[in-house]
């Protein structure tokens, strides 16, 4: 009789258990479901260049979507203009963006267009322009200096993003180019901070740089002005931190910021040898330790 | 198993401002490791689902320096009960039964390494703390001050720039996080192995949560304090130290 009540307890305990685990499965189950369905909306691709193709449903939706075609395009108006042969091999082959004349952005944005004629982008632009009329150079740069539509997705730009959508945006677009920047700032408090858990007192890209000027801060007084926006406390050291402290590549033009980061680098390597050498000791002894006492309680001693 | 019937004879081990200390520092301690984690690691999604379980970075933020506070609270009592054990109670605190290392220690460490190495027999006769209990208090202790240091290196940038060049603040992120993982290493995976999972202990040793224990584990573990509070006219029954 005993047995049997122990039996039947046993298989009861037996059954509970695969229900459980059932239940675990499906709660599994139903996560994965979910997230194979959210997915795509993370992943949709929210800022493609321009093309000659303009996709209606997302203008419409988009900034200028109240915009005619002709307040913009206005050469599609002019007299005599006919629309280009679509039987014409080279048609619609120039790149869209760099044929378009970006001065008709200045008509309803002036003071971003006059700040980025002052920055370093028009800068890069106009050097590049010199060098190609000048025809000394053949080999083209690797990346064309940037103009407005580089950055900007004049079709399909959303207007009334929050501060941290812009601030995530503005990383990835800029990332296009300065990749290690990218890198480097996503790994900074700053870049933690704002892109990843969404805090918007956070600094993005343009909020040291500057919009549409985007300096370079290598220039300390420059770059302590920048930090002071925020920093209301701090002093000139203070532009001293590191942000960017990633590879070599980023401070090579600055060798006061090299030998820094020469240095955080060395005291990196020994902490993380001295870490790593401290756990795999106490490790081993740790497991040695158990060996050697389950050896001992199955001599039973 | 020890029959139950049989009174056990219990020893006090531990007083009511250690236990509470101890139950303190470890939620400090989760918390702080909890809170640290989720920002160096918030390119990871967990993380950030963490952090928003907890509500924005802001909050994680502050809850990171409360329990920084706490815990720190916690060295300090730690600091006033060596004064008050040293000058109060009178206590040597370089005795046998002091948590401070001893030449000793030095000597117990070389042979339980040869115990677990099978050269010896038995391990040796510790007195009221063993040498990893010892390693793992001032490993917390030391650790949490160099820890405090660069983490106030962190929370307030802009004062230490004031007379520090800016780039020691990238070095005390370095070391920040470098000894957060090797702390949290240390304490989820070997401390609670050494303390509470070896084969000798399991399930666990709650000694430190109620302040009791055996006269028998006195005997196998601490058989130096217990031949202290035991003298045996006769000599030792362990032999000799």
């Amino acid at each position: 009789m005993d047995q049997l009540r122990v039996s039947l307890c046993r298989r009861n305990t037996a059954k509970k258990t695969l229900t459980l685990l059932a239940h675990g499965w499906l709660i599994f189950v139903a996560w994965l479901i979910l997230l194979i369905h959210v997915q795509p909306a993370w992943s949709e691709n929210l800022t493609p260049s321009s093309s000659w193709f303009v996709d209606m449903n997302r203008f419409l939706k988009s900034a200028h979507g109240s915009l005619t075609c002709e307040r913009c395009h206005a050469e599609i108006t002019a007299k005599g203009k006919v629309h280009p042969n679509r039987e014409d091999q080279t048609a619609m082959k120039k790149d869209s963006v760099r044929s378009y004349d970006y001065k008709r952005c200045a008509a309803c944005h002036p003071e971003a267009y006059r700040r980025f004629l002052q920055g370093e982008h028009a800068k890069a632009l106009a050097k590049e322009k010199e060098i190609q009329q000048s025809g000394l150079k053949e080999a083209t740069p690797e990346r064309l200096a940037p103009t407005c539509g580089d950055c900007h997705s004049s079709h399909y730009a959303q207007s009334k993003l929050s501060r941290v959508e812009i601030g995530s945006q503005m990383t990835e677009t800029c990332g296009k180019c300065h990749k290690a920047q990218e890198v480097s700032y996503l790994k900074d408090i700053h870049g933690r901070m704002g892109v990843f858990l969404e805090k918007k007192a956070s600094a993005y890209c343009t909020d040291c740089h500057g919009a549409h000027t985007c300096e370079s801060l290598k220039d300390k007084q420059k770059a302590f002005e920048a930090c002071q926006r925020c920093h209301r406390n701090a002093t000139i050291q203070f532009a001293n931190i590191v942000i960017h402290a990633g590879p070599e590549d980023i401070s090579k033009k600055d060798p006061e910021k090299q030998a820094n980061m020469v240095l955080i680098g060395t005291i990196k390597r020994i902490s993380q040898i001295g870490t790593i050498i401290i756990l795999a000791f106490f490790a081993l002894q740790t497991f040695v330790w158990i060996l050697r006492e389950l050896h001992n309680k199955l001599r039973g001693r | 198993m020890a029959d139950q019937t049989v009174r056990q004879e219990t020893f006090w081990r531990f007083s009511v401002l250690q236990r509470a200390l101890h139950l303190i520092v470890i939620l400090g301690f989760v918390g702080i490791g909890l809170t640290g984690f989720s920002m160096a690691f918030s390119s990871v999604a967990p993380a950030r689902t963490f952090v928003w379980f907890l509500g924005g970075a802001d909050s994680v933020r502050y809850l990171h320096r409360f329990f920084a506070v706490v815990m720190y609270l916690c060295v300090v009592t730690h600091v006033f009960w060596l004064f008050y054990y040293k000058f109060i109670l009178g206590g040597d605190l370089f005795g046998p039964n002091s948590i401070c290392f001893r030449k000793q220690d030095l000597l117990y460490f070389r042979d339980h390494i040869g115990y677990l190495l099978a050269l010896r027999n038995a391990p040796p006769a510790f007195d009221r703390f063993t040498y990893w209990e010892k390693l793992d208090y001032w490993a917390i202790f030391i650790g949490m001050q160099s820890m405090s240091l660069t983490g106030l290196f962190l929370w307030f940038p802009e004062f230490f720039s004031r007379f520090l060049p800016g780039y020691f603040i990238n070095i005390a992120q370095v070391l920040h996080f470098d000894e957060g993982v090797l702390a949290v290493l240390y304490i989820f995976c070997i401390h609670l192995t050494v303390g509470h999972w070896r084969p000798e202990v399991y399930p666990g040793d709650w000694t430190i949560f109620t302040g009791k224990t055996t006269k028998e584990t006195m005997m196998k573990t601490h058989p130096g304090e217990w031949a202290s509070l035991n003298p045996s006219p006769r000599g030792s029954a362990i032999g000799e130290k």
